[in-house]
């Protein structure tokens, strides 16, 4: 049984980047590339197939020859039966754009296993896929004490350890700033690409307006809402009698009597609250999970997320 | 502080304590327990607060949901509103307290209305037994019995047991009870009672004395001076109605016989008839003399309906009555005249009244001393068999023999003894073998300030205009009888001392104007009637249970004999020349023999029943003071107060409800779902 609601101390915070994700998992990731189910032109050649018809070895497609085009392109066996100039297309292979954005504030900083350090640690896995793919990795962390922080362009294997240590010195708390990071991260995109939004999006000005400045705007957005088990069950993990509830961001209290009835009521509420971000994302082409930060990282990444199409 | 409170008394103050010192600090503790809230931290407060208004937000009626809670919350509340009910059951419990069982033995109470072949009183008698039976149980709702009085009552009280917590001595004082004709009058009943239950403290001579008890009324609830009295301070009256509130009767109120006074042989018989229902009835009456039929009325008599009234927005009750007068009737000897109504009620005393009366017989008046012509000529006029002037001297001179051979003395103060012999006297100026006159001066110019019309020396005499010249101010004894008052003086007395009656009149008539009117000769003739007709067992005077039966003997008779109406004698010893016997009880002819002269002397009473007890429709309730108390059927309840059991069972509810509310709140190991955490919902969902 969970005992969070026990009031016992908090569990201790990683300090090293293998807390983050062990050397097993790195095992079983470093084969995963990060999917987009988009084909965004990227800016140096990367590993990715770009939109940009390019120098790949990839055939894409022909088409004839205009005046211009560069002649080492020219398919010169169709021409010897054709006698026609038809120009080959290549697929070109371009570098992707992983940004990964993961709230830490004080809502965070709740649960058992904490939802601050489950969004750690899937951040610190997509991002090692992104970086081992050769993909142009930012992370960005909304909502905590110090505003938006940002770690932008990492690139290689070798970026790993400072995206560990970015990680790892995130500290949670402060007010909800959800839309404005959303609409700072909109506003400065460098490229096409796939953004993870890591969050409980358990936000009281609501999650709509911040979402819309990311969605559609050259991102393949994807929104993965982080719920502790307490949050999910109350009642089975202790949540019973009398309390004066105080929220962990701004402090506001609520004076409950938490009856089975209430429990009940609370957890449809919830489950309305994740279905309406549901359905906010299905309309604007965004995926959405919920997930239970009780989930082991393994089972997450390798089953669900293959299966779900982000990671394969 | 009002004396209800002073009076407040804690039966059992252990039990209220012991209750209170664990029922409250455990509802304390779980108050406590209710009121502390945890603080908990949470990430937001944002469903939370949601899922509050969604719930408070509902519409206000939903779906009743069986649940335990409601239904302790359900039964507390009834609890409670039983409770203020105040209810009360007979659960045989004693009060413990002390109790005063009343019983009415009035003529009422003989009326066969609840039971044919038993009598009102025979009931409450059983009733009152069960109830002591009851009051005696000892039981989970009795701790201790209490203390019972018994008191019977109708004109007088009778303590036929004091407190005690003998029940057969109870029981015993219960079956001692017997039945009266009497009318019900229940001041000295109460005044017995309360002297019995007011319990001074010795050892503090300021304590105020302390007053308890439950009085228990057996009785139909017409008694006469009830309103008259209040409840004091602890007492408590429980009325148990004992008859049936629409029974209902006629019978005789009233009878008397006259003589004619041409023709002594012929005698006139008079009755008052009365009827206590509201619709009128019309009886037959026979006559009876000597308990033998003499006559029948020739058709039946009528007597009205009786009415309530409503005067001064007080209802007055008024029975229907008629008057009858049967034909006159030869009748030379003594005897007894009676009427009988001819109809079967609940009430048989009262269908029949009877008088005694004496064989015809003139007065034998003799006027002693120097009498103004005034006074000679009128008593030398009166119907009587002889008027004769006795000297002075040789009315001394005779002695008791002297006054024994006249009915009636007509004498002047001077002229009498100063032991006057027995016998009844009118004298005019004041007498000295009179004692308790006490004569103290002579005053002048003197009228009638106060008089008693009602009285029968009075009868059709009017004073209004009776000058008094000179008279002898006297200052009479509290055991004489003023009948005629100036300011300063009484101008008549009635004195009577022993074997002795004298009518005082303290001036010479010659010294007033009285002689010139026509109420002198009035009083003259109802004087010497009066006082002559107190030896004759004439029809005037009518007896009621209660009152005491006398008979003038002869000095020297040691012994007489009284028969009772159930044939039944009793021996009396005659004390200065009288017999008394009484208080009577039971209506009926009484009669008195002893040795005389001539034979064997005889004396016969007709004691009827007593006026007011012919209504025999129970009162539906008692107003005792200002308060109304209600009659309650049967005798054998013995209520008990409820509340506190119901406050108590509404206290145990109320723990159990909170026991269940908080168990239902504790924290219980149960496994977490791992899966659905969501309604309806994977760990990982995704659009």
């Amino acid at each position: 049984m969970s005992t969070y609601f026990q009031d016992q101390p908090k569990p201790k915070r990683p300090t090293r980047v293998d807390e983050l994700v062990g050397n097993a998992l790195l095992a079983k990731i470093g084969q995963l590339d990060i999917v987009s189910r988009k084909i965004f032109s990227g800016k140096l050649q990367g590993e990715r197939r770009s939109k940009r018809r390019g120098q790949s070895v990839e055939f894409a497609d022909f088409r004839p020859y205009v005046h211009g085009d560069d002649l080492r392109f020219v398919d010169w066996n169709i021409f010897g039966r054709l006698d026609r100039l038809f120009l080959k297309i290549f697929l070109e292979e371009e570098d992707l754009s992983l940004v990964i954005a993961v709230d830490t504030s004080g809502s965070m900083d709740w649960g058992d296993p904490s939802k601050l350090l489950f969004a750690q640690r899937l951040a610190m896995t997509l991002g090692y896929i992104g970086l081992v793919n050769h993909h142009r990795v930012s992370l960005a962390a909304f909502g905590g004490a110090g505003g938006l922080r940002r770690l932008n362009n990492l690139r290689g294997r070798r970026k790993a350890s400072e995206m560990g240590k970015w990680l790892l010195d995130l500290e949670p708390g402060g007010a909800d700033t959800f839309e404005e990071s959303m609409k700072t991260l909109a506003l400065s995109r460098q490229g096409r690409g796939v953004m993870i939004v890591v969050s409980d999006f358990l936000l009281k000005d609501g999650y709509e307006k911040g979402l819309r400045y990311v969605a559609g705007r050259g991102y393949d957005l994807w929104c993965i809402q982080t719920l502790c088990p307490q949050e999910l069950d109350p009642a089975a993990h202790g949540l019973a009698g009398d309390y004066r509830l105080v929220d962990a961001e701004d402090r506001d209290e609520a004076e409950v009597t938490a009856s089975p009835a209430l429990v009940e009521q609370y957890r449809a509420n919830l489950g309305a609250w994740c279905a309406g971000l549901r359905d906010f994302a299905i309309r604007r082409s965004m995926m959405h999970l919920v997930v239970d930060t009780s989930t082991e990282m393994d089972a997450l990444v390798l089953e669900w997320m293959r299966r779900r199409g982000l990671v394969r | 502080m009002s004396p209800a409170v002073t009076a407040l008394t804690l039966l059992s103050p252990l039990t209220g304590l012991l209750v209170a010192g664990i029922l409250v600090p455990l509802l304390l503790a779980l108050y406590f327990l209710k009121l502390r809230r945890r603080s908990l931290p949470v990430p937001t407060t944002l469903l939370w607060k949601r899922s509050v208004e969604d719930m408070r937000a509902n519409t206000p009626f939903q779906r009743l949901r069986p649940s335990l809670l409601l239904v302790l919350q359900l039964l507390l509340l009834a609890f409670v509103a039983f409770a203020l009910m105040q209810p009360r059951m007979d659960l045989g419990a004693a009060g413990g307290g002390r109790t005063v069982i009343l019983v009415d033995r009035s003529g009422s109470m003989n009326a066969t209305d609840l039971d044919a072949r038993r009598t009102r009183l025979e009931i409450a008698k059983e009733q009152a037994r069960d109830r002591v039976a009851k009051l005696f149980d000892v039981g989970l709702f009795a701790p201790a019995p209490g203390e019972v009085m018994v008191v019977a009552f109708a004109d007088s009280a009778e303590v036929l047991q004091p407190f005690t917590r003998s029940k057969a001595d109870v029981l015993r004082a219960i079956d001692r009870i017997q039945p009266t004709d009497g009318a019900s009058r229940v001041r000295d009943a109460l005044a017995l009672a309360r002297a019995f239950t007011t319990v001074t403290n010795p050892d503090d001579p300021n304590a105020k004395p302390t007053m308890g008890a439950a009085l228990e009324l057996w009785s139909d609830g017409r008694i006469a001076d009830l309103g008259e009295d209040a409840l004091r301070p602890g007492e408590e009256l429980i009325y148990r109605m004992t008859g049936r509130a629409d029974a209902r009767n006629a019978g005789i109120e009233g009878i008397s016989a006259e003589r004619s006074a041409t023709e002594p042989g012929l005698m006139q018989v008079f009755v008052t008839l009365r009827n206590d229902a509201p619709e009128p009835i019309e009886t037959d009456l026979e006559l009876l003399v000597d308990g033998t039929r003499r006559s029948v009325t020739p058709k039946p008599v009528s007597i009205p309906a009786a009415a309530e009234t409503v005067a001064e927005g007080k209802k007055q009750y008024r029975p229907g009555t008629a008057r009858f007068t049967f034909p006159p009737f030869v009748q030379p000897r003594a005897g007894t005249v009676g009427v009988q109504v001819v109809r079967a009620d609940a009430l048989p005393a009262d269908n029949v009244a009877t008088v005694a009366v004496s064989a015809p017989r003139r007065l034998r008046v003799a006027m002693v001393g120097a009498l103004d012509f005034a006074v000679r000529d009128v008593v030398a006029a009166l119907p009587v068999e002889k008027a004769v002037a006795v000297s002075a001297a040789d009315f001394a001179a005779g002695g008791v023999k002297a006054a024994e051979q006249y009915d009636v003395v007509v004498a002047a103060a001077g002229a009498l003894p100063d032991a006057l012999p027995a016998g009844r006297y009118l004298v005019f100026g004041v007498p000295k073998g009179v004692s308790g006159l006490n004569p103290f001066a002579t005053k002048e110019k003197l009228g009638v300030r106060t008089e008693r019309r009602e009285h029968p020396l009075l009868r059709a005499v009017n004073l209004d205009d009776l000058f008094v010249a000179r008279a002898t101010a006297i200052a009479p004894g509290t055991d004489t009888e003023a009948i005629v008052e100036a300011g300063e003086t009484p101008l008549v007395v009635l004195a009577r001392r022993g074997p002795v009656t004298a009518v005082v009149v303290a001036f010479d008539p010659l010294d007033s104007n009285w002689p010139f009117q026509r109420g002198f000769v009035t009083f003259m003739a109802n004087a010497v009637e009066w006082l002559g007709a107190m030896d004759q067992a004439a029809a005037q005077e009518e007896h009621h249970p209660g009152d005491v039966l006398t008979a003038r003997v002869a000095t020297g008779v040691r012994a007489a004999t009284v028969t009772l109406p159930d044939g039944s004698t009793q021996e009396v010893t005659p004390r200065d020349g009288a017999v008394a016997f009484g208080p009577v009880q039971r209506a009926g002819t009484y009669a008195i023999r002893w040795p005389g002269e001539r034979g064997e002397e005889r004396r016969t009473y007709a004691v009827n029943p007593a006026d007011g007890e012919g209504r025999i429709g129970a009162a539906e309730s008692v107003s005792i003071g200002v308060q109304q108390v209600s009659g309650v059927s049967g005798g054998g309840a013995a209520l008990s107060d409820l509340w506190p059991w119901a406050l108590a069972c509404s206290l145990v509810l109320l723990v159990v409800e909170w026991w269940v509310y908080h168990r239902k709140h504790w924290i219980r190991r149960t496994p977490a779902r791992a899966a659905s955490a969501l309604p309806g919902a994977p760990i990982i969902r995704g659009s």
